[in-house]
């Protein structure tokens, strides 16, 4: 917080990486960036937050626990060259009581004394260990911070990682992590050599990289190292045999002798993650990994491996704590997020069992499987090869027939409705048989339909209430029945499936609010069939299967075919075996498209999901095992080896007790599990994931007033290649700003560079969003804000430059992606601008590009139609450019900015002039999209060259700018516009020389733009500039990757035309690698929010007092 | 993706190849050298983490080349890792911020003093910035501490920055043995890349400033974090370097980067040797690396009765392999790792079945 010259400046909102967890008591402490924040054990309720550093981050945190017997309520945190110790109070706040001590080296590691020789416990709390990055081990006394004494090792290098082993001062041991791939032990308080300094006792050698982290089990005396070489490498410290019976110390401390003669030797190499490995803890019988590759392993002692999770978004793991009773473990990552895991849920589940058909002297083996639940158990349900329905109770391992008839042998097709209590089961003679579990908890037949003339391909439970079955009959004949406690059967529709490969149904859900039937077909089709009513007195026409579906969305899970259909709400949800889930919206005779859930990558087979609370959960196959995935945590919940999707398995997961059950076919085994997941799916979020990588680009949507709440709707976009959407609120009274992610927009393949948006100008709190990046991808999308203060997100269409938009027939013969050059052009930036021309419509939006190939491309995209069209690729030089604004109206120009410094201002009606003819063919046709052939052979690949080279050029155009001006040496990262008045435009632009600059262009309606007033500031930073924004024609705020915000103040001299900048004040953001900035008004009042992104995101709010 | 499109995407890479450059930061020398005339004149000079070799490889072609006697240039190269040998290049292979390296470099230059010194080092980022500029820091200071000990007076030092939050703080550093310090990017060196390079001209330490080993060289204490808001007190002038119609690091070219010049590709010049990742990379190539629920791939056995008992609560009793030994000759028959006493039953019988199998 500053306060001075009228003006305030304070921190609302910081999310950056987590690197330090410890737990304390019955609290969880977190530290991210400067900030530590206090958790509730139990319930994860953040109740205190507090900055400790003033320029620094926490990088430890390490609680006063030496032993069991007395624990003090203090806590050392750390973070570069600083300490602070604080005190847990009993009101569960923060107390400072040795604030930012700095040291001369960076601080590696800290540990709280235990010195046998002072007698209170109050007083054996004095002292510190502190190692720092150059191998020197610090004395000191915190309460009278003071050095005591100051050891350094012989082995003289930088540290990556320090580890002391005890916590008595004459039995300390320091284990450091060289660069030169070692871990050297050494004594703090051995004896000196001639150097007065301290020869190691040993040097464990073996790692091929720098080693990242260590940490030692006191209890089973063992160390782990991790390293650069991706490994984890277990060490198992063994006493000589000529001391080894002298362990006098309670604490099962050696003596600095036993610690010289005994030795290490190297029982694992753990080798499973992909990247390097951050840190590593080793406890009773498990040890625990985090890593580069936003993945958690668990092994045993035996250095098998039992879980591998991917966590954190993609990014880096950077912490991991463990709870004294080994129940938990939290990891904190790159994304701001921290998870807990449930370390007893996480390992019930590892295993499936295997169980085979009683035989009953004939060979019979499974054809179905699926869960049904009666009376609190779980059982499986099979179909034989030889026409028998039988349960099967795992708990008590019984076999119960159900029902056998020879029609039903090797051919049946088995369903169970959602609840678990209804069951049908359809033949090859149409026939289908309805089941139900009654009051005495058994499975029995109620029910024999006839209902088609021949082969029962798929029944599906559709709906509870009504209870509706489909089943799916030859050439796709539909019949959509209720079936009620009555067991008087109704065919209420008979539909018509269109025609397609494998021609039946895959999934199907009947939405009883809006009269509609979606069903999915084995083509990867979605039909809509619309204006059924349940309300039918009597069945319709029997005559024929002729009702078409009102709409199809063709071939919209690919070739494989549309797994699940759910409802929540009037969203509707649509999984399929391309590893999508498709989100539409629902409304009266009506479905629209709306975009694309966020799924894993890895998770290549949907096959069902559920929801759960806020939560949904996939459940799927990749490579050979099934997945349960929670989109909340963004993570697999559960992994087991199944052999694959391609036999017949079930799912079920109930919500109140969490207990999950699977069971499969594999070859003639049932195959099973049952695993509990009630703590993992209720509460593993501490706090939320932003992005998991570096954020480049972030948008200011929307300020509205939705019942009397501001609602401010923020997007951000980077490296993850992923869009957020959230909802930024803000608290008044404390200050405190808050960021709630509403929404996850997946769809490009590479990162995100540039955002921009206009409002809808048809539709009430609905925005365009344009988004740019890597790989020459273009999305727009729309948002729409509703009542319920949600965000409604649609993509509307996708454009990329070089590729052909429309699925393929044959996608693995075409690698026209890979092989056509520049295919790697990057979108850089994005601006939306307006003509005056005549002819373009309000309904058209057009969207220019900057091109890392040294072109500005313009696209229009059309409201009505849905699609963008490119109109045009302008040459702007020979260098990348990095930015383009659109200046505010009524300029109708566009600016540009490129890695040679230059800023241009070019003409859009120029633009624009002579497309009428050609483009606008384009925006009525859309035929335009090029054609690529298959590349084979070198044939092939000629001719791609020759295509390829139109592409480069397709409609290309010279223009020349109005304006064209050298502003920087290098590179122009940021830029931001003003409008003064409607002739007097502001500008400012940072750049990778460290410097501002400042304009004032005088332009406007017909006349072209010059610029009349201009000034510079050559270290306005001391690194690139990388964002800069307009508050008013007063105030300018500019950040940098040397992580400051400056507020400078304009002073400008309308008649004099002279202008000049002053720097107000500078503002330290935890936020490393600052890529972008932007600022906004704040309501109506002399208040605003500065939003800093990069590795993470930090809310400013800057206030004008009077 | 192909291979070619590394070559896409960074033209300077792809001209490193051409041009026989062991990497493309050869280029960010070559520039500097162009606005700085660093060579001028240059014997003796020393390139300090010069792994892969780009910068000895400029200072070899360079020094060498515009020498009548290519012999009577020395040029000194120091890395942590191992580098493919280069024509009148010494090499020496150790960390810089360790002292027995720095005292081994000096032993180089017995009563002679080096003209040129330069740094292209940074360590493997790890992404956390703050341990990354503090390291890149070290880096420096070591390298500055060793060139204090060789450079003669007058003589130049470049080397690799980040630009973090505390690039101020070393700013001043630099300055207190070198009048005229300035800020290069090369063109050659992506806009969006956080490092930047310093050219320290006209070496002239304090008056009676007596290099040492033994002592930190630099002290920050001089400047309070305080100081880290507030307008910058050191001024560092910022020159780009590199010829503004030349290539551009950041821009996309196409392969046919002039018309009619077919694209051929090149292999990597010089690949790394022993990276750390090495033996990772092996291992899933042979499908390897350990996955839950199979037994890891790389477990090395262990003989209990080789080690010397441990105190009796120490011992570890819920890991455990049992070795089955022929009785015959004391061969390994089978090995079973046995995560918990409990289910030793059940994995004695699974091995009763593997050996009956094997038998069979």
């Amino acid at each position: 917080m500053c306060e001075r010259k009228g003006f305030l400046v304070r921190s609302s909102f910081l999310g950056t990486h987590v690197t330090a967890l410890t737990f304390h008591e019955n609290v969880l402490l977190v530290g991210e960036g400067p900030n530590i924040l206090v958790y509730e054990n139990t319930s994860w309720k953040c109740f205190y937050k507090m900055k400790v550093f003033k320029a620094a981050n926490i990088h430890g945190i390490r609680n006063c626990s030496c032993d069991n017997d007395f624990k003090l309520p203090f806590v050392a945190v750390y973070g570069s060259k600083f300490l602070s110790v604080l005190k847990l109070s009993a009101e569960d706040s923060l107390e400072i009581i040795q604030g930012q001590h700095k040291f001369e080296d960076w601080i590696l590691d800290v540990c709280w004394l235990r010195n046998k020789n002072i007698g209170s416990p109050s007083e054996e709390q004095r002292f510190l260990a502190i190692v720092l990055a150059h191998n020197t081990v610090l004395l000191w006394n915190w309460r009278e911070s003071r050095i005591q004494h100051k050891i350094e090792c012989e082995v003289k290098c930088i540290l990556y990682s320090a580890s002391f082993l005890g916590n008595v001062w004459e039995k300390l041991i320091l284990a450091g992590g060289t660069v030169f791939k070692e871990v050297v032990l050494w004594p703090p308080s051995g004896t000196l050599n001639e150097n007065k300094r301290i020869s190691p006792f040993h040097r464990l050698t073996g790692h091929q990289g720098v080693i990242f982290s260590i940490h030692y089990n006191h209890k089973k005396h063992l160390l782990c190292s991790v390293s650069d070489d991706r490994s984890i490498r277990l060490w198992r410290f063994i006493l000589s045999t000529s001391c080894n019976s002298n362990i006098d110390s309670p604490q099962n401390e050696f003596s600095l002798s036993q610690w010289r003669s005994g030795k290490f030797e190297l029982l694992h190499t753990l080798s499973a993650h992909q990247a390097r490995v951050w840190s590593a803890w080793i406890l009773t019988s498990y040890i625990i990994s985090v890593g580069e590759d936003s993945s958690l392993c668990i092994w045993d002692m035996s250095g098998n491996l039992l879980r591998k999770d991917k966590c954190h978004n993609g990014g880096s793991v950077w912490s991991l704590t463990v709870n004294e009773e080994e129940t938990l473990a939290v990891t904190g990552g790159n994304d701001s997020g921290v998870t807990v895991w449930y370390l007893n849920e996480l390992l019930s589940s590892l295993q499936v069992t295997s169980t085979k058909l009683p035989q009953k002297g004939y060979d019979d083996f499974p054809r179905n499987v699926a869960l049904i639940s009666s009376m609190q158990k779980h059982s499986i349900l099979v179909s034989t090869d030889a026409g028998v329905l039988c349960t099967y109770c795992p708990n008590t391992d019984q076999w119960d027939v159900i029902h056998q008839e020879i029609s039903f042998r090797s051919y049946s097709s088995l369903a169970v409705s959602s609840c678990g209590f209804w069951v049908g089961w359809g033949n090859i003679t149409g026939k289908c048989l309805i089941f139900s579990c009654s009051d005495e908890d058994r499975l029995s037949l109620k029910k024999e339909l006839q209902l088609h003339d021949g082969k029962v391909h798929s029944v599906l439970w559709v709906s509870e209430t009504p209870r509706l079955i489909l089943t799916c009959g030859p050439s796709g004949q539909l019949c959509l029945s209720q079936i009620e406690k009555d067991f008087l059967p109704m065919i209420l529709y008979k539909l018509f499936l269109p025609r397609c490969k494998q021609h039946w149904t895959s999934a199907g859900k009947y939405v009883s609010q809006f009269s509609l039937l979606v069903v999915g077909s084995r083509d990867g089709s979605v039909h809509v069939y619309s204006g059924l009513t349940c309300m039918v007195d009597h069945p319709s026409d029997s005559t024929g299967y002729s009702q078409n579906p009102t709409k199809t969305f063709h071939c919209i899970h690919g070739k494989n075919g549309v797994t699940d259909i759910q409802v929540q709400h009037d969203i509707l949800y649509t999984s399929g075996r391309d590893g999508r889930v498709l989100l539409y919206k629902l409304g009266r005779n009506t479905v629209t498209r709306l975009r694309t859930l966020k799924t894993p990558g890895e998770m290549e087979w949907i096959g069902m999901f559920k929801f759960i609370g806020e939560d949904t959960i996939l459940f799927g196959f990749h490579t050979t095992n099934f997945i349960s995935w929670s989109t909340l945590l963004q993570r697999p919940l559960v992994e087991l080896p199944c052999g694959g999707g391609h036999r017949s398995w079930d799912v079920k997961l109930n919500s109140e007790t969490g207990e999950m059950a699977f069971a499969c076919i594999k070859k003639t085994s049932i195959l099973w599990n049952q695993s509990y997941l009630l703590k993992t799916v209720q509460s593993s979020l501490v706090k939320t994931s932003i992005h998991g990588q570096q954020i480049y680009c972030i948008l200011h949507l929307c300020q509205v007033c939705i019942k009397t709440e501001n609602f401010n709707l923020i997007a951000t976009g980077g490296e993850d290649n992923t869009i957020l959407i959230s909802r930024m609120s803000y608290n008044e009274a404390t200050s405190q700003a808050n960021l709630e992610v509403l929404c996850r927009l997946a769809g490009h393949i590479s990162s995100i560079r540039g955002l921009a948006s206009c409002p809808m100008t048809n539709v009430a709190n609905s925005y365009l969003l344009v988004s740019v990046g890597g790989r020459a991808q273009l999305i727009v999308w729309n948002l729409t804000i509703s009542h319920e203060e949600d965000v409604e997100c649609k993509e509307l269409d996708h454009h990329f430059l070089w590729t052909v938009d429309k699925p393929h027939h044959k996608p693995w013969q075409n690698r026209t992606v890979e092989t056509i050059p520049d295919a790697l052009t990057r979108y850089m930036s994005v601006a939306i601008f307006s003509s005056h021309k005549e002819g373009w419509s309000t309904e058209t939006t057009l969207i220019a590009t900057s091109c890392s190939d040294a072109f500005l491309r313009l696209f229009a995209f059309c409201i009505k139609k849905g699609k963008i069209t490119h109109l045009k690729t302008i040459p702007c030089g020979v260098n990348c450019m990095q930015g383009v604004v659109s200046m505010p109206t009524p300029f109708r120009c566009l600016i540009t900015t490129g890695t040679d410094g230059c800023l241009k201002i070019w003409d859009n009606n120029k633009f624009l002039s002579n497309i009428k003819d050609s483009a606008r063919r384009l925006l009525n046709e859309n035929s335009e999209k090029p054609k690529m052939a298959n590349v084979e052979s070198k044939e092939d690949r000629e001719k791609i060259n020759i295509i390829s080279k139109k592409l480069y050029s397709l409609n290309e155009e010279e223009h020349e700018p109005l304006l064209t001006v050298r502003l920087h040496q290098s590179g122009i990262n940021a830029i931001s516009t003003y409008k003064i008045t409607e002739t007097y435009l502001m500008l400012c632009t940072g750049g990778d020389d460290c410097s501002l600059t400042i304009q004032v262009v005088i332009g406007g309606q017909g006349s072209v733009p010059r610029i009349v007033s201009s000034t510079s500031v050559p270290s306005a930073h001391a690194a690139q500039i990388s964002g800069v924004s307009f508050l008013n024609e007063k105030y300018v705020v500019s950040t940098a990757v040397d992580q400051q915000v400056n507020l400078w103040k304009i002073n400008w001299l309308r008649e004099e035309k002279t202008i000049s900048l002053e720097l107000l004040h500078s503002k330290l953001t935890s936020i490393p690698d600052a890529s972008h900035l932007q600022a906004w008004k704040y309501r109506a009042s002399d208040m605003w929010t500065i939003c800093v992104c990069g590795e993470g995101v930090e809310i400013f709010t800057f206030l004008l007092t009077t | 993706m192909g291979r070619s499109s590394k070559d896409k995407r960074d033209v300077y890479y792809r001209l490193a190849k051409e041009e026989g450059w062991r990497a493309r930061s050869a280029f960010k020398l070559l520039q500097i050298n162009e606005e700085f005339c660093i060579f001028e004149g240059v014997k003796k000079a020393v390139d300090l983490c010069a792994a892969p070799g780009s910068w000895s490889q400029v200072l070899s072609r360079k020094l060498r080349g515009q020498s009548a006697n290519p012999d009577d240039v020395k040029i000194v190269a120091v890395d942590l890792q191992a580098m493919a040998p280069l024509p009148g290049v010494i090499q020496i292979q150790g960390d810089i911020t360790e002292e027995s390296t720095a005292h081994q470099i000096i032993s180089h230059f017995k009563g002679e003093q080096a003209d040129l010194v330069v740094c292209d080092g940074a360590p493997d980022v790890t992404g956390l910035h703050d341990i990354d500029t503090y390291i890149q820091a070290q880096l420096l200071v070591a390298a500055l501490n060793i060139t204090t000990h060789v450079l003669r007076p007058g003589g130049t030092f470049v080397a690799k920055i980040f630009r973090g939050k505390d690039i101020t703080l070393l700013y001043s550093q630099l300055k207190i043995f070198f009048p005229r310090v300035t800020v290069a990017k090369p063109r050659s060196s992506r806009n969006s890349s956080i490092e930047a390079f310093v050219v320290c001209q006209n070496y002239s330490p304090p008056e009676g400033y007596v290099p040492t080993m033994a002592n930190p060289l630099l002290n920050y204490d001089c400047v309070d974090f305080d100081e880290l808001e507030g307008p910058n007190r050191i001024i560092v002038p910022f020159i780009a370097c590199g010829d503004l119609s030349g290539f551009d690091s950041d821009r996309t070219y196409p392969l046919e980067l002039k018309e009619g010049k077919e694209y051929v590709y090149h292999p990597p010049v010089q690949t790394p040797i022993d990276p750390p990742y090495k033996e990772a990379c092996e291992l899933k190539k042979q499908q390897q690396l350990a996955k839950p629920g199979m037994s890891s791939g790389k477990l090395e056995e262990h003989r209990f009765d080789e080690y010397v008992p441990v105190p009796a609560d120490t011992i570890d009793s819920k890991a455990f392999q049992l070795c089955f030994r022929s009785p015959q000759d004391n061969s390994l028959i089978s090995q079973v790792a046995l995560s918990t006493c409990d289910n030793m039953e059940s994995s004695l019988s699974r091995l009763n079945l593997e050996t009956d199998n094997s038998s069979s």
